[in-house]
């Protein structure tokens, strides 16, 4: 399961780390557009854009749906919360430990406690 | 739901709360014995393979899945604070940075955690140091609640 998120996010990162694909990325979070509107300001061909859509496709960043002949994008919420959640893992893993602490804490008597520091030769 | 700390994706601050003194606290993580007993990497069960409780001292934990975390103590200073690079599976080889400070709070001990440098070199290569800001404007974009049709 975390191999899976990890993977998940590579693919995310892998996909946001072209500077166009970044701005792409802008330009939907203001609104829905068309390829066409997409690859106006980057001076780059429609067949270029449309590779950069794919990637960002690929890595479920976000969506298209028809619109006459038209395809038109938007952003898909859940990948970015994923990415903006990175620290998530860390959290969790934590937790874990601090929940494994307290229980340690509460079923070790103290005697048992010094037992295991008068064992430790460090 | 966007996480609060969304400003920094680098740092990671815990705190709890411990009904125990806080020596006993503070020992329960440089102890081999004591470690094993509680420290459960992902539930697993870990072996102590080395740990020189000084500073400039390094520790290993072998986990039972084959993996191990490795790390260097840089700062000791019984009951109060602990401070050691971290190195796993996880973070991709790359040292990041631990940080324990254990309060004293009439009977209990609270333990505030910071673990630092979580963007490893691969995430720096990557976004170059642009991807903190992006990330912030989108996830600003995407607290919008129509996107999640």
């Amino acid at each position: 399961m975390v191999n899976d998120s990890a993977e998940r996010l590579n693919t995310v990162f892998l996909a946001l780390a072209d500077p166009t694909r970044r701005a792409i990325l802008e330009r939907l979070a203001h609104g829905e557009a068309s390829g066409t509107e997409l690859a106006r300001p980057f001076s780059i061909s429609v067949p270029a854009i449309s590779k950069h859509l794919r990637v960002l496709e690929n890595a479920d960043l976000i969506l298209h749906r028809k619109d006459g002949r038209t395809h038109r994008f938007r952003l898909a919420a859940r990948p970015m919360k994923e990415a903006a959640s990175w620290l998530e893992q860390y959290r969790q893993f934590w937790e874990a430990q601090f929940d494994s602490l307290e229980t340690y804490l509460l079923t070790t008597s103290e005697e048992e406690q010094d037992a295991d520091d008068s064992s430790s030769t460090s | 739901m966007i996480p609060p700390a969304l400003h920094d994706h680098t740092t990671l601050v815990l705190r709890r709360l411990f009904t125990a003194p806080r020596q006993r606290v503070f020992r329960a993580w440089l102890k081999p014995e004591a470690l094993e007993r509680w420290f459960k990497p992902r539930g697993m069960g870990m072996t102590v393979s080395k740990l020189e409780a000084r500073v400039g001292g390094s520790f290993r934990f072998d986990l039972a899945n084959g993996g191990s975390i490795v790390g260097t103590y840089l700062h000791i200073a019984p009951p109060e604070k602990l401070i050691f690079t971290w190195s796993g599976g996880a973070t991709q080889g790359w040292d990041t940075l631990v940080t324990l400070d254990f309060l004293e709070q009439g009977p209990v001990t609270e333990v505030v955690l910071t673990h630092e440098r979580l963007d490893t070199p691969e995430l720096r290569t990557l976004f170059g140091g642009g991807w903190t800001p992006l990330l912030d404007a989108l996830a600003e974009t995407l607290s919008s609640p129509d996107l999640d049709s």
